[in-house]
């Protein structure tokens, strides 16, 4: 089962990082505009820090949640969170636009924040954390063990760490094969509706949770 | 919603240029009041392989009388690209086409009958004064955060004008652009840098000192707008105005580079008070701030004050009036319309700060009438005025009216519309298309955007 959630919270990273709403494309386009791998690799970090944060930050609150809400509370709560969010995301195609091209690391780190938030990037894990929690309910099935702090942290750190690592590979990955190789006329077909597909994916991972 | 970015959308001008040719254009045309005719937009055949190529494929009246459409846009364009604001599963469907009269928007689909797209929403100025503060909407660029216009000022016709955003969704008014307005107070044309994060604005004056026609006291005490204004686009703050002289009357069309990476761009100043000269001007960064200087002078050209309306008897001389530039796709070549000498120019900017005159080619003119080879026997009036270049640069297409009461001012006989093309060789010499011509007779064709896009609807995020 354990096994089975690091896949999974992984694949969620990698398909954050796939698309080039989330970030990769900000990273490669920057370094298009100043011929420079080291912007690249900033930029990266700064994107990277930002989406483990604003993962971080759900997971904490939900795990915090957890330790004085019963499990089907939290769900019933993260499903219309995610349905609202799903169907949002379904009419709407609302972008950021307070943010411009030359905001700097700190800039970046605080778009990806938010793009990663807007996109409920860490609401989606939510599901995944409560259906793992579910069969080892030894005491009422909590997200994270909370035996001791130290271990509660861990958890989260862990289950961060290993979503953020499949976003890292994926941006990365594309960012540099967009620079090296690509270039930016493959947009034109590959960028497929990412967003879409992702409101989708909310929208059905809130039935899953209201059913299951 | 699509699935895949709209086919029209492309990454970079480098891109943009290798796109299918244009088959179709939209041109607003304009009735002068005294007709009591409402103003349309029509769609013209611009595929030579196609039978009906140079003809009228379809006609929109608007609903109302005296709206004087001007430089309508695009909902969506490859701006929608930008890694910042992503957003490109937006189509380019809808035009947004503003009257400066009336201060009226209307929203057209094109996607259903492409000839002759259909009005789904008005906005009235009633609407457009409470939740902009703005009137007399002028030019409109979709951009980053969605449709930007610029208007020419507020409810009551006086300054300020700025610029105010649609939700390119809803088209509903968000309101005002400008957080930070510092001291700027007059509008007309706006475009961007978008990689350096900078909005240009240029000036030409508020709807009560332009609605009746120029007004020379205001005219020659320098008093329409000679600034060219910077601003940090998301933060929509006000970073520098750059007085261009106040002899320097009317800032117009504003071109920058479309490479993204190039921090410069060009404008046309329609008058000097000094010698009746026009110009073009580069803006560009050194240093890290914000400079202009002139780059292409174009003297006025002495004539006999019978040939001359009343307004320029005294002067004795045409002024070229430089109303409208545009810059080809490639940043290699700048058009530049005069207006009063009928002439339309054609110039290398590869090196932008010098600018070098290739092609002068003559049509119209307050005294020269030069008429266009199809039709010898037409003494054209009006002169080059709003033009459109392709993607790909090859052609540029040209209308003659400019505003209707200042029509009257320059060409008292009333303007008989004409749209024209240039062709651009390989070897890079524009040429006067000699069978190209269409006749619009007593209605005044303006502003054109080419389906697909063109060269002052799209802006880029990549080089």
């Amino acid at each position: 089962m354990m096994d089975h959630l690091y896949l999974i919270l992984f694949a969620l990273g990698a398909y954050h990082g796939i698309n080039p709403a989330m970030g990769w494309l900000f990273a490669a386009a920057l370094g298009l505009q100043y011929r420079s791998r080291k912007i690249i690799v900033k930029s990266l970090i700064a994107l990277i820090l930002g989406h483990a944060v604003a993962v971080g930050v759900v997971v904490i609150a939900v795990g915090l949640l957890g330790l004085h809400l019963p499990l089907m509370f939290l769900k019933l709560f993260t499903a219309a969170l995610l349905l609202s969010l799903g169907i949002y995301h379904l009419f709407r195609q609302k972008h950021l636009s307070w943010f411009g091209m030359q905001i700097g690391v700190f800039g970046i780190f605080c778009w990806s924040f938010l793009m990663a938030t807007s996109h409920g990037a860490g609401l989606m894990l939510i599901p995944v954390l409560l259906h793992n929690a579910a069969p080892v309910a030894g005491h009422a099935g909590h997200i994270i063990s909370h035996e001791t702090v130290v271990t509660g942290l861990f958890d989260v750190g862990l289950i961060v760490a290993v979503h953020t690592l499949g976003y890292l590979l994926m941006a990365t990955l594309m960012a540099f094969l967009i620079y090296e190789k690509l270039g930016v006329a493959i947009l034109k077909k590959a960028w497929i509706n990412f967003d879409l597909i992702w409101a989708v994916t909310l929208i059905v991972t809130a039935c899953f949770l209201l059913l299951w | 919603m699509l699935m895949r970015p709209d086919k029209s959308f492309y990454p970079s001008p480098r891109l943009a240029m290798q796109a299918p040719k244009e088959k179709y254009g939209y041109l607003v045309i304009i009735n002068p009041l005294e007709r009591q005719k409402p103003d349309a937009l029509v769609c013209v055949d611009l595929d030579p392989e196609s039978s009906t190529y140079g003809q009228i494929l379809g006609r929109v009246d608007m609903p109302n009388i005296g709206d004087e459409l001007h430089h309508f846009g695009w909902n969506a364009c490859s701006s929608a690209l930008c890694p910042n604001t992503p957003h490109p599963h937006v189509e380019r469907r809808y035009l947004i086409v503003p009257g400066v009269r009336s201060s009226r928007l209307y929203i057209l689909d094109t996607k259903e009958n492409p000839y002759e797209p259909k009005i789904i929403k008005t906005i009235e100025a009633d609407e457009l004064a409470n939740k902009s503060g703005y009137s007399s909407c002028h030019t409109v660029h979709c951009g980053p955060a969605g449709i930007y216009v610029s208007a020419l000022g507020n409810a009551k016709g006086d300054a300020p004008g700025g610029i105010l955003m649609l939700d390119h969704d809803s088209f509903d008014v968000l309101g005002q652009w400008e957080v930070v307005r510092g001291p700027q107070e007059f509008a007309y044309d706006f475009w961007w840098n978008l990689c350096y994060d900078v909005i240009v604005t240029s000036e030409w004056g508020t709807p009560n000192m332009i609605m009746e026609g120029v007004n020379p006291e205001i005219l020659l005490a320098g008093g329409y707008g000679h600034h060219l204004n910077f601003w940090n686009l998301p933060k929509r703050k006000h970073i520098k105005a750059i007085d261009l002289g106040s002899e320097q009357q009317m800032v117009l069309e504003i071109r920058p580079a479309h490479d993204p990476s190039k921090p410069y761009g060009f404008v046309g100043v329609v008058l000097s008070l000094k010698d009746l000269s026009s110009s073009v001007w580069m803006w560009y960064l050194d240093n890290g701030e914000w400079k202009a200087k002139k780059v292409i002078e174009i003297p006025a050209q002495p004539a006999d004050p019978d040939q001359l309306p009343p307004l320029l008897k005294d002067f004795k001389a045409v002024p070229p009036l430089i109303t409208d530039i545009n810059l080809s796709l490639d940043d290699k070549y700048l058009f530049v319309s005069c207006w009063g000498t009928g002439e339309f120019h054609q110039y290398d900017v590869s090196d932008p700060h010098n600018a070098k005159l290739m092609n002068t080619i003559k049509l119209g003119g307050i005294t020269h009438h030069a008429a266009h080879p199809s039709a010898p026997e037409i003494a054209l009036n009006g002169g080059p005025q709003m033009m459109e270049s392709s993607l790909d640069g090859k052609r540029v297409y040209v209308t003659n009216s400019l505003y209707t009461t200042w029509d009257q001012q320059f060409y008292p006989a009333g303007i008989k519309g004409w749209m024209v093309k240039f062709d651009v060789g390989d070897d890079g010499q524009l040429r006067l298309d000699p069978d190209f011509f269409i006749d619009f007779k007593d209605e005044r064709p303006h502003q054109l955007r080419l389906n697909g896009g063109d060269s002052s609807s799209d802006s880029y995020c990549y080089s």
